[in-house]
């Protein structure tokens, strides 16, 4: 239908008295004290890891989630991430492949995604990645493992906070998205399985 | 207190089921306001709310019955009722009701004055005699009372009150029985399935007595406990206090 | 009796036919009963979950109360950043529009997420005659796809289903015995699922929000699925109701935060998606095509009457886990798409009192549903005002004569005491058998399905008080 006349036909059922206009409060949601430790605790349990990383090589800090596998194939998007982090996948006899330059073959096969994050949201345990370079959208979603590497100082207390922020981005990108813990159903026999879609796990390692 | 206590002034408004088919509750309720030092009067032009066909969406003869209630009911004095369910339907559908006739005022004074008895009562305990029974019962919240009054402490309160007897809350007391005044004949056998799992539930406390502020619950939920052999009986809240009142063990 | 959901028929008939499928009961309540609690225990974590519903309500009234300006600057927002927008008077012209769309991309598979709006407007079937195989890819639906089902509850679509039932489905798709074994069959779900991700050149997606400042959607998914239809297939479209449209940013902080609980008790869904137009020139991947269709389909037909405050409803589901009646019947019983008290309300006045008035009726008007709605809609009184309609419009000539007799005894107190004494006469005389001899209809149905009268008694109450008052 034209745009015209369907709003049209939208204002005419519409009275002329409108209420006023809605104020959010800003302070609706609950206050929280230690953002991090709340972040971990949330984030934990919706099934997610938190791996907290006080500097010294990346290796360290992949080491857990990458022994874990044999040989996998880490699909890293360049930026965002720690400079030295081929090293500590290839140390582990991993093989790197980095986006957004890796084929599509390369990208759909990948065993591990490894992203950075904008924010991450204490009250939930949400990490945000967005579309635009580096990240992009496959990396976070494709792989059965996503590793997010997120500055803790990049934790803000609360959705209300976070969507604050997202507002007074300057440019959006055509995709944000909130990751709470790994894909999961209840789908059948109402039993939680993890890993539906898009990744089963979901490690983010807070650097300082 | 030293002086006499003045007799407070009540009008007892049964409701037409309760009246028609249900005397005793209505005669306990009358003799529970008595010994809570209540001067109980009765309108007997007072018949019916007019839930029944306002709830089925026939607003005339909601409006045709209703009328000749409210006008039975003016005065000053509060109106204690036998149904959470009517109690709604006066206080919160009435003045909806009469919307721009010329009993809107009159219908607001009414609703203004409706009370549910055990909400009533309860704000009486202390002038009751003493309580006591032996009874096991199990109470079922009735929809309109809870969620429409938010009345659920009352009945309780009340049920708390007498001595020795045993209050076991059943698994979902707050869901619906299935009865729904005219649900119950549109879709009995859907209305039924509904009352089994309150049956059931009621049932799996091990109390054989099913109290409630409603009723057309305990007609439902009772009725097809007996047809399914389930020994359950259902009490209006006021034969409990008055049974408690007298015998002492009823 | 036919053991299938026959929509030309009454409420009635297809809750017979719900009441007499084995374990449905056990099913339905199991799962309205997780939800439910799991909703109380989500809210707990608000500071004020009242007081923020009664936010969530005003924020819903405000956007509806300027929905053309909010609509408009939606669609002005999503096309600034590239993306293409369609208005869509009635299900015809969405189901037209994404026709054409898969006609012009040659797409010969379409990957779905869940999305109550398609459903509503029949897409899949329009897109199966083109030859365009329409994937569910949500878990759920795709079981339901699987079984040849509608949903059956509009959060948790294939609640009807149990695992052995979705081990046989899903055995008999892959013709390979599957063990009853949840994460095994998620597992052939994911693997047959992505390589029809991979290889669709249609994705679409339903929208839980629009924002209209931010010319963006916001889209929830639990298993990602939503995230695979707008991401990997090269064209990507949205088909949103009409009313899902809000202000703000700050705003949609506040929805989220109470669908997500209200929905499935969680904090916050898995993943939230945010979509704003296309994919910008230097993003990695992407759609190269972003559409929004935005579809009136007889919402219109509720703004500015006593009705439009249903169009708040952001389908969490909360009223169909608290509903008695829903229990007992699950969704099928009332419509293929919208089901329990929202979908009481809202299959009358999309579809008009004719084909769906009765469904209004399906309810005790117990209150449950408006006791927990996160944005407040009045749904048991709706029903009450939709009955009225139908007694107007569709009630059997009989009914209402019933209703005019019946107001004639009870408006007067000595006709009603003339009434109590016959009847009472009767029925100690009669006992059960009123209901079973008597040519009283009402009586029989009470009866019928197992149910006793009370015994009746000798007088009724004022003619005890005869004379004590009155
Ligand atoms: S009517 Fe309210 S409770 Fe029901 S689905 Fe809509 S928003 Fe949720």
């Amino acid at each position: 239908m034209d745009r015209t006349l369907f709003l049209e036909r939208i204002r005419r059922r519409l009275g002329d008295v409108k209420p006023p206009p809605v104020r959010i409060p800003h302070d609706w949601a609950s206050e929280i004290d230690d953002p991090v430790a709340r972040f971990e605790q949330e984030l934990d349990a919706v099934g997610g890891k938190v791996h907290r990383f006080r500097g010294g090589p990346t290796a360290d800090a992949l080491a857990p989630i990458l022994q874990a596998r044999e040989l996998p194939a880490v699909l890293i998007v360049r930026d965002g991430v720690p400079e030295d982090i081929e090293a500590a996948v290839t140390r582990s006899g991993g093989k790197v492949r980095w986006w957004p330059d890796a084929s599509r073959e390369e990208v759909t096969s990948a065993d591990i995604g490894v992203t950075g994050a904008l924010w991450g949201v204490a009250e939930t345990g949400t990490i945000v990645v967005s579309s635009s370079p580096p990240s992009g959208r496959a990396p976070s979603l494709l792989p059965p493992v996503h590793v997010a590497f997120v500055a803790s100082e990049r934790i803000v207390p609360s959705t209300a906070e976070l969507f604050r922020r997202i507002a007074s981005m300057t440019e959006l990108p055509s995709n944000l998205v909130l990751i709470t813990g790994p894909s999961k159903s209840a789908d059948i026999g109402l039993e939680l399985t993890l890993g539906v879609h898009g990744p089963a796990e979901l490690h983010v390692v807070l650097t300082a | 207190m030293t002086h006499e206590r003045q007799p407070k002034k009540v009008i007892l408004f049964p409701t037409c089921l309760v009246d028609l088919m249900f005397p005793d509750a209505a005669r306990a309720a009358e003799r529970v306001l008595g010994r809570a030092g209540c001067n109980v009067d009765f309108r007997a032009q007072a018949v019916c709310c007019g839930q029944p066909a306002w709830n089925s969406g026939h607003v005339e003869a909601a409006r045709r019955v209703a009328r000749g209630t409210l006008e039975a009911l003016r005065g000053a004095e509060p109106i204690v009722t036998c149904s959470g369910s009517c109690t709604t339907m006066i206080q919160h559908y009435w003045p909806e009701l009469f919307e721009d006739t010329p009993l809107e005022s009159a219908a607001r004074d009414v609703a203004a004055r409706v009370r549910e008895f055990s909400s009533f009562v309860a704000e009486l305990i202390s002038l009751l005699p003493e309580l006591r029974s032996a009874r096991v019962v199990t109470y079922h919240d009735s929809c309109h009372m809870l969620r429409g009054l938010g009345i659920k402490d009352a009945p309780r309160d009340l049920l708390g009150a007498i001595d020795g007897l045993e209050l076991r809350e059943m698994e979902g007391s707050e869901r619906c029985c299935g009865f729904g005044g005219t649900f119950s004949i549109r879709y009995p056998e859907l209305s039924c399935a509904m009352a089994d799992e309150k049956v059931d539930d009621a049932a799996s406390t091990g109390a054989t007595t099913v109290v409630a502020s409603d009723i057309g619950c305990l007609m439902h939920i009772c009725g097809r406990a007996d047809a399914r052999g389930v020994a359950l009986e259902g009490r209006y809240i006021a034969e409990i206090l008055e049974g408690s009142m007298e015998e002492g063990v009823p | 009796m036919s053991d299938t959901h026959d929509y030309s028929k009454g409420f009635g008939a297809r809750a017979a036919v719900s009441l007499g499928r084995p374990g449905l009961h056990d099913l339905v309540s199991e799962a309205v009963d997780r939800q439910s609690a799991a909703r109380l225990q989500a809210l707990e974590s608000l500071d004020d979950p009242e007081a923020l519903r009664d936010l969530a309500a005003e924020i819903r009234d405000d956007a509806l109360a300027r929905l053309d300006e909010r609509l408009a600057s939606l669609a002005a927002n999503w096309e600034a950043a590239g993306g293409t927008v369609f208005f869509a008077a009635d299900a015809d012209e969405a189901r037209s529009y994404v026709a054409d769309l898969a006609t012009r991309t040659g797409a010969k598979t379409a990957v779905k997420s869940k999305s109550m709006v398609t459903e509503e407007i029949g897409l899949n079937a329009v897109l199966e005659q083109m030859g365009v195989e329409a994937i569910e890819t949500d878990l759920g639906e795709f079981i339901n796809q699987v079984a040849g089902d509608h949903p059956s509850h509009i959060v948790a679509p294939a609640i009807h289903h149990s695992k052995a039932d979705v081990a046989r489905l899903f055995s008999r798709l892959s013709d390979e015995p599957r063990d009853e074994d949840a994460q095994a069959l998620t597992g052939f779900a994911r693997a047959y699922l992505r390589e029809k991700f991979l290889s669709a050149e249609l994705g679409i997606t339903g929208a839980n929000f629009g924002i209209s400042e931010a010319g963006a959607l916001c889209i929830v998914s639990n298993e990602g699925n939503a995230r695979m239809c707008m991401s990997l297939p090269p064209v990507h479209v949205a088909v949103m109701g009409m009313e899902r449209v809000i202000g703000t940013w700050d705003e949609l902080a506040v929805m989220l935060a109470l669908l997500c609980r209200s929905a499935t008790g969680q904090k916050i869904t898995q993943y939230v998606s945010l979509l704003n137009g296309a994919r910008r020139s230097d993003e990695p991947d992407g759609p190269e095509e972003s559409h929004l269709v935005i579809v009136d389909n007889g919402r219109s037909n509720l703004l500015g009457t006593r009705y439009s405050s249903a169009l708040r409803c952001i389908r969490c589901g909360a009223c169909l886990n608290v509903c008695p009646v829903f229990r007992q019947t699950g969704g099928h019983a009332y419509d293929p798409v919208y089901s329990g008290p929202i979908g009481a309300v809202i299959n009358p006045l999309m579809k008009g009192t004719d084909e769906a008035g009765e469904l209004a009726h399906a309810s005790t008007l117990c209150g449950a549903c408006t006791a927990v709605c996160p944005v407040r809609i009045p749904l048991h009184d709706l029903l009450v005002y939709l009955r009225q309609e139908y007694a107007r419009e569709s009630a059997p000539a009989t009914e209402r004569a019933g209703y005019q007799v019946w107001a004639r005894a009870w408006s007067n107190g000595r006709r009603f005491a003339w009434f109590s004494r016959v009847g009472n006469r009767f029925g100690r005389i009669m006992g059960d058998r009123v209901g079973t001899r008597l040519p009283l209809p009402l009586l029989s149905r009470w009866t019928r399905p197992g149910r006793r009268l009370p015994s009746f008694p000798d007088k009724a109450y004022r003619d005890e008080r005869k004379g004590a008052g009155g």
